[in-house]
């Protein structure tokens, strides 16, 4: 080759594959080879003219640099400075570029910039401890951290072995940005150590406007340990070395929050490189710590979310109406005993409520979307075919949306049915209560100062109660108000019964209600309360019967004393005037006829016997049913027991006589009793005839006093009594009020 | 006057004729003379008033369902001693009876006798 051949540069320069580009004084592209359109995706046309800072990510402060120094160095290669370049591709490129000034032309000095492609190299050799490596250390390590602590000392140390620094701190900046307390820190000794909190203002009077402008302070020689306000050290000092100190700021919505510190001593200048790892560690840190304590935070309620759910049996759940999304905690996936692979959704959900719930449950749903409160119980059928009572609550988002409502859902069924068995067993009771016939209250003894019981409260009693007492409304009287005449031993017995709790049963007169009452009571509750129960029963009826059987014991015994002494005198007067040898047949057939009116009497209750029965049975008693003979006419009437004994034995006499002496002697005799009532008078005649002679009896026997005198006697009667020769005749007269039974059917 | 002491007497009151015949009957047989029977309250009241020297009195305290307290209370009246025969025991009649003699039926003869023997000659020796 000889001599300058352009075109065989120009083929020279394109073919070369390392970029080259040209740029004038106002940083125009003037030339570039073809390495370098490939390279930024440029054509030729759009790439001449046109500034280099437009091209790909040309336009950087470092690019700036390095040009304007290659066009004020007098000659020579300038710095190379790698920089992190993209083509418009977006492909991310790392160079290395070089820039020297080249022959003024004709449109004035130059510059020649080179591109060393850095990336291939990068990946081909081993990993260099440069900045970029270190960022992506400190994310990777940060990766790991547990916690924001963790974090930051993790980034400190980091940071501070790459710096060879004495300290990096991490410190929190009170709102008035006034103090600064260290959170985490890293010592290069662990000997050293500093003070946790500083004054900023102790430090440089404008540190803490610098930081809250959001500035990275520089301080050449701050001294760590104060002792003055004055910051810096002392000169010479012993104790407090001047260190060089970095301060990076950190701000949250544009208020001061935090710092890192740097510090390394002695005091040494940082380079703007060190200063922007530095920067970016801050950013880094810090925003993992946000990020850390966050989600710690939320780890921390979450926890204590999911413990109150398991404690209270809480289930969650949330519901997007404008997108169907459904959310249901684990808790509300095990209430409902959902598979673990159903989605939640709206439809799943109301699939599992009970058929007759889900109705009123949906409308009450939509109902709250309108009033952003929503409140139900209700039955679901769960996979394993249990029903189970559910609550559930929900609220509609007030803040992010109207078309979100959450929720808890308890499950409620021990309760319910705790409840139900509490309202079944008390209406048991109720019915109970006020179905049986036996009057129940509870009452409340009230006892005086010497407690003395005095009187007694009624807090409830049964539907039985107005009925077995007559009172009525007693609910929260006092039984002085009701029964203010009540007998003393009411209130001794109920007194006794609160004091001691021992339960009682008795039989008591009350006699202002006239009744008489078996009661049983019994305390109730804590004795202390002095409350009874109290069971009792109106038994005044039975109390009467019990008293007219007894009366009627006391009767009998009477009555059959009354018929012994009857007997007796019968059998005295029988004797007195009878043959030994007939004695005993003639006794016996008095007492028989007197029994046989006895059957009368009792059969009649003793209240009333009828005249026609009485006469028949003594007759038929004497001379059995042999009724040819005798004819019996009379009114229906019933006459009194005692006249009953009295007539059945005068019938007795006059038939035994007739059967012995008289008409019933022979076959032809006859006899005719006839009787009948005639205003105030009874009559009752007995008259034979046919019979034998009759003579009037020498001696007056018992037999004629019975038929005479004991009509007479004993009825008031007037008895005629002729020993005609035909046949005797005997005839009572008697009043009727002695006669006439009183009790219905006395007269017919 | 002093009159040989005369027979006593001994009135009857008693509804249940064989009774008051049977008590006739055995009073009469030991001596005494009989005032009545009666059966019935008036006819008591009335035969007490009207009898002289009536020394005792057999008293059935029940006559025809009605209480004779006031036949016991005219005997009394009248300082004229009386026994009760009666089918009732003592607390069944009431305190009107309560210090009364009492027999209770069926009677024993000897028994209704010795009271009467009581009755009378300790009446005659306080006179």
């Amino acid at each position: 080759m000889s001599g300058s051949d352009p075109e065989l540069v120009l083929s020279l320069v394109d073919n070369l594959a390392q970029p080259l580009v040209v740029v004038d004084r106002d940083d125009r592209v003037v030339f570039a080879n073809d390495a370098f359109y490939s390279t930024f995706a440029v054509t030729r046309r759009s790439a001449l003219s046109r500034s280099i800072y437009e091209i790909g990510a040309c336009d950087r402060p470092e690019m700036h640099r390095l040009i304007d120094a290659a066009f004020t160095e007098a000659a020579g290669l300038t710095e190379a400075c790698r920089i992190e370049l993209a083509s418009e591709g977006a492909d991310h490129f790392s160079f290395m570029v070089t820039a020297r000034r080249i022959a003024a032309g004709r449109s004035g000095p130059s510059v020649l910039l080179a591109f060393d492609d850095m990336t291939s190299r990068a990946a081909a050799t081993a990993p260099q401890r440069d900045d970029s490596q270190l960022i992506l250390t400190l994310i990777d390590q940060l990766r790991n951290a547990s916690d924001a602590d963790c974090g930051m000392s993790i980034a400190g140390e980091l940071l501070g072995r790459h710096l060879d620094a004495t300290t990096v701190a991490f410190a929190e900046i009170d709102d008035a940005g006034e103090y600064a307390t260290v959170v985490a820190d890293w010592n290069a000794s662990t000997e050293d150590s500093h003070p946790t909190r500083y004054r900023l203002s102790d430090l440089s009077p404008s540190l803490s406007r610098d930081l809250s402008e959001g500035r990275t302070v520089v301080l050449d020689n701050v001294c760590l340990h104060p002792q003055a306000p004055e910051a810096p050290c002392k000169e010479g000092s012993a104790q407090d070395v001047g260190y060089a100190v970095l301060v990076v700021p950190v701000r949250n919505e544009q208020r001061l929050v935090g710092a890192l510190a740097v510090a390394a001593g002695p005091a040494r200048k940082l380079s703007s490189a060190q200063i922007a790892t530095v920067e970016e560690f801050a950013a880094h840190t810090w925003e993992f710590a946000e990020r850390a304590r966050i989600h710690r935070a939320l780890h921390d309620s979450e926890q204590r979310l999911r413990l109150a759910q398991i404690a209270g049996g809480v289930g969650i759940w949330e519901w997007r109406r404008d997108t169907g999304e459904v959310y249901w905690s684990e808790q509300s996936r095990l209430m409902f005993q959902f598979a673990e692979d159903v989605v939640p959704t709206y439809e799943a959900w109301v699939s599992a409520v009970h058929p007759e719930d889900r109705a009123p449950l949906e409308a009450g749903i939509a109902a709250a979307w309108d009033h952003g409160r929503y409140s139900a119980d209700y039955r679901i059928k769960r996979s394993d075919g249990a029903t189970r009572w559910i609550r559930s609550m929900g609220v509609t988002d007030a803040v992010v949306s109207h078309s979100i409502m959450r929720g808890i859902d308890l499950d409620v069924t021990e309760r319910k049915e705790a409840a139900e068995q509490i309202r079944r067993s008390r209406a048991r009771y109720e019915r109970l209560f006020n179905s049986i016939d036996e009057g129940f209250c509870i009452i409340e003894m009230i006892f005086d100062r010497d407690e003395r019981p005095q009187d007694y409260r009624f807090i409830e009693v049964n539907a039985a109660f107005e009925r077995q007492t007559g009172l009525d409304n007693p609910i929260g009287r006092t039984v002085r108000e009701l029964i203010p005449d009540l007998e003393e031993y009411w209130y001794e017995i109920y007194g006794h019964i609160a004091k001691t709790g021992e339960s009682k049963r008795f039989e008591r007169w009350a006699k202002q209600l006239k009744r008489y009452y078996d009661v049983y009571a019994f305390p109730l509750g804590d004795v202390k309360e002095g409350q009874l129960g109290v069971l009792f029963r109106d038994v005044s009826d039975r109390k009467r019967r019990e008293q007219q059987i007894n009366d009627l014991i006391g009767e009998v015994n009477h009555r059959t004393k009354n018929l012994l002494s009857i007997v007796q005198s019968i059998s005295t007067e029988t004797a007195r005037d009878t043959d030994p040898i007939e004695f005993s047949e003639r006794l016996s057939e008095r007492l028989s006829g007197l029994a046989a009116s006895q059957d009368l009497i009792i059969r009649g209750n003793w209240s009333s016997v009828s005249m026609s029965d009485l006469i028949t049975s003594q007759i038929r008693n004497i001379i059995g049913e042999r009724h040819d003979q005798i004819s019996m006419c009379g009114d229906k009437i019933s006459i009194k027991p005692a006249a009953a004994q009295t007539i059945g034995m005068a019938i007795h006499e006059l038939a035994s006589n007739a059967l012995k002496f008289g008409a019933l002697s022979t076959d032809g005799g006859s006899v005719k009793v006839e009787w009948y009532e005639r205003g105030p008078r009874v009559v009752l005649s007995w008259n034979e005839e046919g019979g034998p002679a009759v003579y009037p009896p020498s001696a007056q026997g018992f037999g004629r006093c019975v038929i005479e005198d004991m009509a007479a006697y004993a009825l008031g009667a007037e008895v005629e009594l002729n020993y005609d020769r035909e046949g005797v005749r005997w005839r009572l007269d008697a009043p009727s009020e002695d006669l006439i039974a009183e009790e219905p059917g006395g007269r017919t | 006057m002093k009159r040989p002491t005369s027979i006593p007497s001994v009135l009857i009151v008693e509804d249940e004729y064989p009774i008051a015949l049977a008590i006739k009957s055995t009073l009469s047989d030991a001596g005494y003379r009989i005032v009545g029977p009666v059966g019935t309250i008036p006819a008591a009241i009335a035969l007490i008033s009207t009898t002289e020297n009536l020394n005792a009195a057999v008293l059935d305290p029940n006559l025809r369902g009605e209480i004779a307290s006031e036949v016991a209370q005219s005997l009394t009246d009248r300082d004229i001693p009386f026994v009760l025969v009666s089918g009732y025991s003592r607390h069944e009649l009431g305190s009107w009876a309560s210090n009364a003699e009492l027999i209770e039926k069926p009677i024993l003869d000897d028994r209704l006798l010795d009271c009467l023997d009581r009755l009378i000659p300790r009446r005659q020796g306080a006179v």
